[in-house]
């Protein structure tokens, strides 16, 4: 595995690829790459991003717009 | 500020375990830990676990990858991402 001249994208490449070659051959220092990454706001992590990309749209139809006028945030407690 | 996605599904479990180790959590191979204990999910009340996770910078929030979960955390904090 070649590694760019980023290397927090290297880790991004590598884990989206599924690369278990590429964690073998993590360092410590790559992996706090990616939590520097992650304090400065650039990235999140997620296991899957069909829930993110599903909501999104949701959020835009009309009928979210309908549900938060009638149901206040709080509501949405279900503990 | 748009932040970027990383999808962790292809990650190994052990790689996600250092990955929260460097923030300040823990596993105990199944479930997120914070001091020892199982953490929760702060919208839905239960144990995040470490194959469905999503972490937001921030003050480094963990909450299972569920819609309810997401769509309370837009609520909360707005489009970032």
């Amino acid at each position: 595995m070649s590694y760019s001249d980023n290397p927090l994208e290297d880790i991004i490449s590598a884990t989206t690829k599924g690369a278990t070659k590429g964690f073998l051959e993590w360092s410590d220092s790559k992996i706090s790459n990616l939590i520097k990454a992650f304090k400065n706001k650039k990235l999140a992590f997620i296991e899957d991003n069909e829930f993110i990309n599903r909501i999104k749209q949701q959020r835009k139809k009309g009928e979210w717009a309908f549900f938060k006028t009638y149901t206040p945030y709080k509501k949405f407690d279900v503990k | 500020m748009t932040t970027k996605l990383l999808t962790i599904k292809e990650m190994p479990k052990e790689l996600k375990i250092a990955l929260i180790k460097k923030l300040g959590y823990n596993s105990d191979g199944k479930y997120v830990l914070k001091n020892g204990k199982k953490y929760k999910d702060k919208y839905i009340g239960e144990f995040v676990r470490i194959n469905n996770m999503f972490i937001y910078p921030g003050s480094t929030i963990i909450i299972d990858n569920n819609p309810l979960s997401i769509s309370s955390f837009y609520e909360e904090f707005g489009d970032v991402i």
